[in-house]
């Protein structure tokens, strides 16, 4: 089998894995419980749409998608960052407090 | 090279799948933290790794080198950053947890989980002090009467009415544990026979409930439900009020394998504060609530000066063994005099502890009951203990 069908075949089962990986994450922020549960899934599923767009790259052959990977990489670290800040007070909702 | 590519894309993704499977299934939010962040950069930096091994080429590997440097700086700092949150948030560790190696390096807040937050908030202004309120989850155990006793008495106090929760586990019931190849029918007819057992026990709960409240002629609500205990006690604790349930008998009402603990099992689900009952108890004429120091007891004390279940009871303050006893005092003065009332001694450890109802103020839920058992060695057991 020649490395390019190998190569092939590989990215496919990789695209399966991460469409697997993010339906796991998809079901933690569906069930909760708690906020900060759905922040750590959220924050899951940016890592992983990171993976999902370097995949795109290896399937469009576009090196423009390594730029949107960093671009979602950085709004998942600032988004992560902010729910912290939110969790440290200890409510999402500004009037609870 | 493209061989290399593929190993690394199939590897990441795999790492990937690992992290995401440890979102999904580990039971409390630090484990699931520790999955996210630490795999998730594994995976994502190997599958960038292994683009730039597919197209090798000065510009592809400048960005994925870039790329993979920012993933390993930001992903222990966001992991960091949320784990601090969480524990400073106050979000609840597993039960199993053997050690808290922060405990008074940091100052720990109370989150509810939201799900019971947006149902019940102790304390908080929002809880409008309406007409108090009587939630019973029926029990057909020896207490079931002791049980819609209590909450009768206490509907007769305040002039509310009395709900009951008739519910049946059936999530318990239809796990009749692992079925042999060929023994499906006989599991499906298990299953039946367990469920209908319980509901046969629950109408008869149910009538001498009924029974009973129209002798006290007090007004009443019943409901049905079958499914999870916990989630159905969950949204339906008053708002201003008390839930009462039995401590010993679980909600399969004999006909499966019960609970050891229901209170433990129950305020571990995010079900409190909640009365537990374990004797007859009547008249109430003394409640002590142990007091820990932190917010979270001040937060069940300020809910049970502003709901205060038993109004003609003398109500004790007493520090839990390693809890500061000024801070304490402090602290009970402030919520006494929010109310407008003349704060009462913390009383001495030594003391005996001879109380109807005691109240666990206590918000390390793993030792909550451990602390119940301590205190009530030396002395007969409190027949209500309530934990907030």
């Amino acid at each position: 089998m020649s490395a390019e069908s190998v190569h092939q075949i590989a990215v496919a089962l990789a695209a399966l894995l991460v469409l697997a990986a993010l339906v796991c994450a998809g079901i933690r922020i569906v069930r909760g419980p708690g906020g900060p549960d759905r922040v750590v899934a959220l924050d899951m599923l940016s890592l992983l749409g990171v993976a999902a767009t370097g995949l795109a790259v290896v399937v469009s052959g576009s090196a423009a998608f390594l730029d949107i990977a960093l671009g979602v990489a950085l709004v998942g670290f600032l988004t992560t960052v902010a729910f912290a800040a939110f969790i440290e007070r200890g409510s999402i909702n500004e009037e609870e407090r | 090279m493209l061989w290399l590519s593929s190993v690394c894309l199939v590897a990441g993704a795999a790492i990937c799948l690992v992290a995401a499977a440890g979102v999904l299934r580990l039971p409390d939010f630090f484990m699931r933290m520790h999955a996210a962040t630490e795999a998730g950069v594994a995976g994502c930096g190997l599958i960038l790794i292994g683009v730039a091994f597919a197209y090798p080429s000065l510009e592809i590997w400048v960005k994925v080198v870039l790329g993979v440097g920012f993933l390993l700086v930001t992903t222990p700092i966001a992991g960091h950053l949320l784990a601090r949150a969480g524990y400073v948030g106050g979000v609840p560790l597993w039960t199993g947890t053997s050690g808290d190696e922060l405990a008074g390096a940091l100052q720990r807040g109370s989150f509810d989980q939201p799900s019971a937050r947006s149902a019940r908030r102790p304390g908080s202004p929002e809880a409008a002090p309406g007409r108090f309120q009587v939630v019973l989850a029926l029990s057909s155990g020896p207490l079931g009467d002791e049980l819609v006793a209590q909450a009768i008495a206490l509907a007769k106090a305040h002039g509310g009415e009395v709900r009951a929760m008739a519910i049946v586990d059936t999530k318990m019931l239809a796990n009749v544990g692992p079925v042999p190849l060929g023994g499906n029918h006989y599991a499906a007819r298990l299953r039946t026979t367990r469920i209908e057992e319980a509901r046969r026990r629950l109408a008869v709960s149910v009538e001498r409930f009924e029974a009973a409240v129209t002798q006290a002629g007090v007004p009443y609500g019943i409901r049905l439900d079958e499914g999870d205990p916990a989630v159905l006690l969950r949204s339906h604790l008053p708002h201003h009020g008390l839930l009462l349930i039995d401590a010993r008998h679980w909600f399969d009402h004999g006909a499966g394998e019960g609970v050891a603990d229901p209170p433990n099992h129950l305020v571990a689900r995010g079900v409190y504060p909640l009365a537990a009952i374990a004797a007859r108890a009547d008249p109430v004429e003394r409640a002590v609530l142990l007091h820990d120091g932190t917010a979270h007891s001040n937060r069940t004390l300020s809910w049970l000066l502003a709901t205060d279940p038993w109004p003609d009871t003398r109500l004790a303050i007493r520090a839990v063994e390693g809890a500061d006893e000024a801070a304490v005092a402090d602290s009970v003065r402030r919520a006494f005099a929010a109310e407008g009332r003349e704060p009462p001694q913390v009383e001495s450890r030594q003391a005996p502890l001879a109380a109807a109802v005691v109240i666990h103020g206590n918000h390390r839920h793993r030792s909550w009951i451990g602390t119940s058992r301590r205190t009530q060695s030396d002395t007969r057991p409190s027949p209500v203990v309530i934990f907030g």
